[in-house]
C-alpha cells in the first residue's frame, strides 16, 4: 500500500510545481481539508485574509470550479474599517462580491462589494454536497491548518498531510494541491522535453503574442528525434511548425494568416480577410498555397459570402479558383413560404485535376426540395441531379415522400405511423439510358405498456412493409414484437421478449421467403442501490435450440469503487465467448479503470480525466 | 525496473533533502459533531435504530401534508441543543422549534439523527407558494441552511414534479 501511495504521490508531484503565484486569499483554520477529486475545501474555525476583507467563521466551504465560497456560523467580516456580523457569508471570487445573511425574526440580506443589485444568497445550494465525509472519501485529499488560493485558482497547502483513499500518507511542507488554470503568458515557452521508447526524444516549444481584441499570434514547434532509437523504421527526425496570427480592425473586419510546415517537405499557408455585415451576413476572401508531398503545388483564391435576406430567404455562395484551372463552387438557398412551405436549393460544381494527368473531372450536382408539414400529414418532393461532365454520366432522381404524423388513440395507449416514398431514377451514359422506379410503404402500430395486473405489463409493436419496383423484385415483410414485464419483488423483475419477422418475395407466380423467431428472457436483480445485475438467455423456437446468454453484474462497494463484469456464453459453440471485468474508481476529476478482457487477453490500467 | 526504483528513490531523497517532504504528520483534527447530511424529505422512517429520510426532494406542493428537515451528525459525545427555524418566501420566520436537548447522558454517539416537521395544513394555501428556507442551529450556532420550493398543487401536477 505504501508503494502505491508513494507512486501516486510522485505522479502528483511531477505534475505539480510550486511557483510564486499571486495570492488571492490566505486561509487558516483549526482544521482544513482539501479534495483534489472535487477541487473543494472544507474548514472549521477559520480565519481568511484577502484584499477584499478579513473574515472569521465557525465553518467554511469553497467550491473552486464555481468560484464560490461560504462561511457559516458566527461570521464576522471586516472591510474598509467596517465590521459586518451574520450567520452566513457567500462570496464570489470572480466578481469580488459578497452577501451576508442573518437569520433572526426575518431573514436579513446585506450586500458587500460592487454590484449591489445582484445577490449571491440564491447560490448557497452549491455547497449542500460539501462536507467532511465527502472530502475524506476522495481518492486524493489533504488536511492541514494553512491553505492559500492564488489568483489562478491554484490551492497551496502548508504543513499538510497527504491522503490516498482516506489512508494517511506523508507530510508535506508546501504543496500545490490543485491543478489551477494554466495560463500562457506572452513570450516564448517550453511545453515539454520527453523521451519514450516509441518516439525517441520529443520536444515542444512555442511563442505567444496577444494584445486584447487586436492581435493574437501563436507559433508552435514540435520535434521528434528518432536516430537514438534502435530498429526504428522511418525518418531520423521530424519537425512540425505551426503558426497562426489573427488581427482585428474594429468589430467587423478581421485578417488572419496561418501556416504549417512539415520536415517531410509538406507545407501550406493561408491568408484570409473577413468582413461581417452584421445581421445581413458576412464575406470572406482567402488565398491558400498548398504543397503536398510528391505533387505539384496549388494556389487557390477563394470567395465566400452569406446573405440573410429576411423574408427573401437565406443564400450562401462560395467559389474557389486554382491557377491550374481548377474550380470549386457551391450555391445554397433556403426560404419559408406561407409559414409552412419550405424550399431548399443546393448546387455545387467541381473541376479538379485527375491525379498528375492533364485531364479534369467535372461534376455538377444539385438538389431541390419543397416540403409541407401540417398537423395531420407531411409531404415533400425532392429532385436530385448528378452530372459527371467528364464521364458523360447523368443521374436524375425525383422523389415524392408522404407521411401521416403519428396518431394516437385509446387515450394514447396505441400509436400508429404510415409513410410512403416513391423514387424515379433516370440514368444515362452515352447512348445507354435506363429508367427505373420503386415505391416503399411502411406501416407500424405500437402500444404503451398495458398493465394486466399491478406487477405485470406488456407492450407490442407491429410493422408491415411493402416494396414494389419496376424490375419486379417486390417483397412484403412483417414483424411482431411482444415485450412482457413481471415484477417479482422489490428490485427483482423478469422480462420476456418474443419477436417474429417474416419476409416474402413475390416474382410473377413464384413466392419465396424466410421467417425468423427469437425468444429471450431477462432476469433483473437490483435489490439495493449498490447492486445492479441482469442475466439474459435467448432461444430460437423455430429450430428449438438455445442461442446465447449474457450476464452483467455491477456492484458498488467501498466508497465509489465499482466492480463490473460482462459474460457471454454461446450455446451453439458450447463455450464461454468473452469475459470482461472492470474495477472502476470514480474520483470527481478523473477515473481509474482496471480492465481485464479475456477475448484479447489484455489487462489494462487507465487513468481517464473527466 | 531497477532503474525506475533507483530514480524514484533518488527523487524522493532529493525532495526530502530540499525540504519539500517531511515525515512529520500533523494529526487529524478530532471533529466533534460535524454535519454529515442535511436533507428535506416527505417522510422519516423511524422503525430502525437510526432515523432514515425517505422521499428526499426540494420541491413540494401546497397540497402536501408536511416537509421534514432531517440532519445527521457524526462524532457526538456531549449534550447538545438543536433548533430549526423555518422562513417563508417573504423572509419572515414561520416556525421556530425552540431548543431541543439531545444526548443528555453525554454518551459517545458515532451517528446522531434528528428531524423537525413543518406542517403545511394552513388555511391560506396561497401563502405557502414560493421559496422557503430552513436553518439548523446547534448550541445556538448556525450549522446548515437549506432552501425548498412550494408550488400550487395545480401547477405542481402539470409540471410533473410530484414523484
Amino acid at each position: 500500500m505504501k508503494t502505491y501511495a508513494l507512486a501516486a504521490l510522485f505522479i502528483v508531484l511531477l505534475v505539480s510545481s510550486g511557483s510564486a503565484e499571486e495570492t488571492f486569499f490566505d486561509l487558516r483554520g483549526s482544521y482544513l481539508a482539501y479534495s483534489y477529486d472535487y477541487n473543494q475545501i472544507y474548514g472549521e474555525k477559520v480565519e481568511l485574509y484577502s484584499e477584499f476583507c478579513v473574515l472569521t467563521a465557525d465553518y467554511f466551504k469553497a467550491d473552486i470550479p464555481s468560484r464560490l465560497f461560504i462561511a457559516i456560523g458566527n461570521v464576522v467580516v471586516e472591510k474598509e474599517g467596517k465590521t459586518y456580523r451574520g450567520d452566513e457569508f457567500i462570496f464570489n471570487l470572480t466578481i469580488n462580491k459578497g452577501t451576508i445573511v442573518r437569520y433572526k425574526d426575518k431573514v436579513e440580506i446585506e450586500e458587500i462589494g460592487d454590484q449591489p443589485e445582484t445577490t449571491l444568497a440564491t447560490q448557497a445550494n452549491v455547497f449542500n454536497s460539501i462536507n467532511f465525509t465527502r472530502i475524506k472519501k476522495s481518492f486524493i485529499s489533504f488536511t492541514g491548518q494553512h491553505f492559500e488560493i492564488t489568483k489562478n485558482y491554484d490551492v497551496f497547502g502548508y504543513e499538510i498531510t497527504f491522503y490516498i483513499e482516506g489512508l494517511e500518507s506523508v507530510g508535506l511542507k508546501k504543496f500545490k494541491m490543485s491543478e489551477g488554470i494554466r495560463q500562457k503568458k506572452n513570450g516564448p515557452y517550453l511545453d515539454k522535453i520527453w523521451y519514450n521508447r516509441s518516439q525517441g526524444i520529443i520536444a515542444q516549444a512555442g511563442l505567444l503574442f496577444e494584445k486584447e481584441n487586436k492581435v493574437n499570434s501563436l507559433t508552435q514547434i514540435y520535434f521528434e528525434e528518432h536516430s537514438i532509437l534502435k530498429n526504428y523504421v522511418g525518418l531520423k527526425r521530424q519537425v512540425d511548425l505551426m503558426t497562426s496570427t489573427s488581427l482585428s480592425f474594429g468589430k467587423s473586419f478581421r485578417a488572419g494568416i496561418t501556416g504549417n510546415f512539415n520536415s517531410s517537405k509538406q507545407w501550406n499557408t493561408r491568408f484570409a480577410l473577413n468582413k461581417n455585415w452584421g445581421q445581413m451576413g458576412q464575406t470572406q476572401v482567402d488565398f491558400t498555397y498548398n504543397k503536398p508531398i510528391n505533387r505539384d503545388s496549388e494556389f487557390w483564391l477563394g470567395l465566400e459570402s452569406s446573405i440573410d435576406g429576411g423574408k427573401l430567404g437565406q443564400a450562401a455562395l462560395a467559389g474557389r479558383y486554382e491557377f491550374q484551372n481548377q474550380i470549386l463552387a457551391n450555391f445554397a438557398y433556403s426560404n419559408l413560404f406561407l409559414k409552412k412551405i419550405n424550399f431548399q436549393l443546393n448546387s455545387s460544381y467541381s473541376k479538379l485535376r485527375a491525379g498528375d494527368s492533364s485531364d479534369y473531372s467535372k461534376i455538377l450536382t444539385g438538389n431541390a426540395r419543397l416540403s409541407y408539414e401540417s398537423k395531420i400529414f407531411n409531404l415533400a418532393t425532392d429532385y436530385y441531379l448528378n452530372h459527371d461532365l467528364f464521364g458523360q454520366q447523368l443521374l436524375s432522381q425525383p422523389q415524392l415522400r408522404f407521411g401521416l404524423n403519428t396518431f394516437r388513440f385509446y387515450d394514447g395507449l396505441l400509436s400508429a405511423n404510415l409513410s410512403n416514398v416513391f423514387i424515379y431514377n433516370t440514368f444515362s451514359f452515352d447512348e445507354f439510358k435506363q429508367k427505373t422506379y420503386s415505391n416503399n410503404t411502411i406501416f407500424s402500430l405500437s402500444s404503451q405498456p398495458l398493465y394486466v395486473q399491478k406487477s405485470l405489463s406488456l407492450n407490442f409493436n407491429i410493422a408491415l412493409e411493402q416494396f414494389l419496383e419496376k424490375e419486379g423484385r417486390n417483397f412484403t415483410s412483417g414483424g411482431f414484437i411482444l415485450n412482457v414485464k413481471q415484477s417479482i419483488t422489490k428490485g427483482i423483475g423478469l422480462e420476456g421478449f418474443y419477436s417474429i419477422q417474416s419476409r416474402r418475395k413475390s416474382e410473377n407466380w413464384f413466392i419465396e421467403g424466410t421467417t425468423s423467431q427469437d425468444l429471450s428472457t431477462v432476469l433483473r436483480v437490483n435489490p439495493v442501490e449498490s447492486i445492479n445485475s441482469w442475466v439474459s438467455i435467448s432461444y430460437d423456437p423455430k429450430n428449438r435450440q438455445l442461442r446465447q446468454s449474457f450476464a452483467d453484474i455491477s456492484i458498488t462497494f467501498f466508497k465509489t469503487w465499482n466492480f463490473h463484469s460482462l459474460l457471454n456464453y454461446d450455446f451453439l459453440l458450447k463455450k464461454l465467448n468473452n469475459v470482461d471485468l472492470y474495477l472502476i474508481r470514480d474520483s470527481g476529476r478523473f477515473q481509474i479503470r482496471l480492465i481485464w478482457r479475456s477475448l484479447s487477453k489484455q489487462f489494462l490500467i487507465e487513468l481517464v480525466p473527466k | 525496473m531497477r532503474k525506475a526504483v533507483v530514480f524514484i528513490l533518488t527523487l524522493y531523497l532529493g525532495l526530502c533533502a530540499a525540504g519539500c517532504i517531511s515525515f512529520r504528520i500533523i494529526p487529524s483534527f478530532p471533529l466533534e459533531g460535524y454535519v454529515e447530511t442535511v436533507v428535506l424529505c416527505s417522510e422519516v422512517d423511524e422503525s430502525g435504530e437510526l432515523l432514515v429520510p425517505t422521499e428526499i426532494k426540494s420541491e413540494y406542493s401546497s397540497g402536501d401534508e408536511s416537509v421534514y428537515c432531517f440532519i445527521e451528525l457524526k462524532n457526538v459525545s456531549r449534550r447538545i441543543q438543536m433548533r430549526w427555524k423555518w422562513y417563508s418566501p417573504d423572509r419572515a420566520m414561520s416556525r421556530d422549534s425552540e431548543n431541543v436537548v439531545i444526548n443528555r447522558e453525554e454518551q459517545y454517539l458515532e451517528t446522531l439523527t434528528a428531524y423537525d416537521e413543518f406542517l403545511l395544513d394552513v388555511r391560506d394555501k396561497e401563502k405557502l407558494v414560493g421559496r422557503w428556507t430552513v436553518v439548523i442551529l446547534v448550541d445556538d450556532k448556525l450549522v446548515a441552511s437549506r432552501e425548498f420550493l412550494i408550488q400550487e398543487t395545480e401547477n405542481f401536477e402539470k409540471t410533473g414534479l410530484k414523484k
